[in-house]
């Protein structure tokens, strides 16, 4: 969905963290949100972020 | 060339974009879409442009070298500005800053896109860049006008400071397709009203002035501008004034329509005259607006009619 030179260009406008790419969001793991891609277009927006967990797995 | 265009999906910064790609540039576009659209972008996708919903007044990082970073992100019509007055005055402070700084990181070259509106409601015409203009900081205009003048400032003291290398330039009332319709500016009224055989409303009795830019005549002087060594400001507009009552008239012409004129009474702090002197543009930069208005007009015409049809 997101090209490779995009991702490379993307961090998190919250805490400047290194995101996780998936197929219909980006992923901050660090402050723990999740931002929408929507038509193919990264919304780096704070306020449109919605708040993001770990997978139960990966707790401890 | 990699470039980074803040308000590359509005009116102005989509048509910049895509005279960038023409020229072989790869694009970083940065909008919040707060008035811009992906309408005006939608064209442009391709592996050399990447557009990002970002709101530049905060944090901006790009990986990578940058050679320009073009600040062009703000509301720029009067309603718009008043419907967001604040986010208006945080763009042209916090968000100029992000991007100056981004530049400094960078070592990019900074361009500003500042405003015939530092001028106000001017006291001597045309405007010259020497003119310190005249703004009414608490008027309703001022978010725009004195967003604008602080940009102008921090661009400068970057500059005198940090040496960056900066270019501002001072854009008159522009025009063409991607204009939005209810941007509340004289030219998308007028033929939005033209087209659908409305009545045509003019505010106070007509006899303000102003001068008009065809778009593409403003990228091309911007694109001279990046290529100057030019710090100081350089107004870019079309000197030939007409008054608004002159435009109606042409426009209700050009597009065929047998609109009738209205008068409405004229908004608070809305410049009586405005004419840019383009001697420091010709001088420096060789530049001159080609398209002649009625021209134009007569291509944002067919755009408008294109957009209401569809």
């Amino acid at each position: 969905m997101i090209d490779e030179e995009l991702k490379a260009i993307l961090v998190c406008p919250a805490c400047k963290g290194d995101l996780l790419f998936e197929e219909s969001r980006i992923i901050c793991p660090a402050c723990r949100k999740a931002y929408p891609i929507r038509d193919g277009i990264p919304v780096m927006l704070v306020g449109e972020a919605t708040e993001w967990s770990p997978p139960a797995a990966q707790r401890t | 060339m990699r470039v980074l265009v803040t308000g590359g999906a509005g009116f102005l910064g989509s048509h910049l974009c895509e005279s960038l790609l023409d020229r072989g540039a790869e694009v970083v576009c940065l909008d919040n879409l707060s008035t811009g659209h992906t309408d005006n972008i939608d064209h442009l996708r391709s592996e050399r442009f990447h557009f990002i919903k970002h709101d530049v007044t905060n944090y901006i990082y790009v990986a990578g070298p940058l050679d320009y970073v073009l600040h062009f992100a703000s509301p720029a019509s009067p309603v718009d500005y008043q419907q967001l007055p604040i986010p208006t005055l945080k763009v042209g402070a916090l968000g100029t800053h992000k991007a100056l700084g981004l530049a400094k990181t960078k070592r990019a070259r900074f361009l500003l896109a500042s405003t015939s509106e530092v001028y106000g409601d001017p006291l001597v015409h045309p405007q010259r860049e020497d003119y310190w203009g005249n703004v009414n900081p608490v008027g309703p205009r001022g978010v725009y006008d004195e967003a604008k003048r602080f940009a102008e400032a921090m661009t400068m003291a970057y500059h005198r400071y940090h040496g960056l290398d900066t270019r501002i330039v001072r854009i008159f009332n522009t025009f063409g397709p991607r204009m939005r319709r209810d941007d509340g500016r004289a030219i998308p009224n007028f033929i939005h009203q033209a087209l659908r055989g409305e009545p045509v409303t003019v505010y106070g009795d007509g006899s303000q002035t102003r001068s008009f830019t065809y778009v593409s005549d403003l990228v091309d002087g911007i694109w001279r501008l990046m290529q100057s060594a030019v710090h100081d400001p350089v107004n870019l507009g079309n000197p030939q004034e007409m008054t608004l009552l002159e435009l109606a008239k042409r426009i209700i012409r050009l597009s065929g329509s047998a609109s009738p004129i209205v008068f409405h009474p004229l908004p608070v702090d809305d410049p009586k005259i405005r004419q840019p002197d383009i001697g420091r543009a010709r001088t420096l930069l060789g530049w001159e607006p080609r398209v002649d208005v009625d021209e134009g007009l007569r291509r944002t015409i067919e755009w408008f009619r294109g957009i209401q049809e569809r």
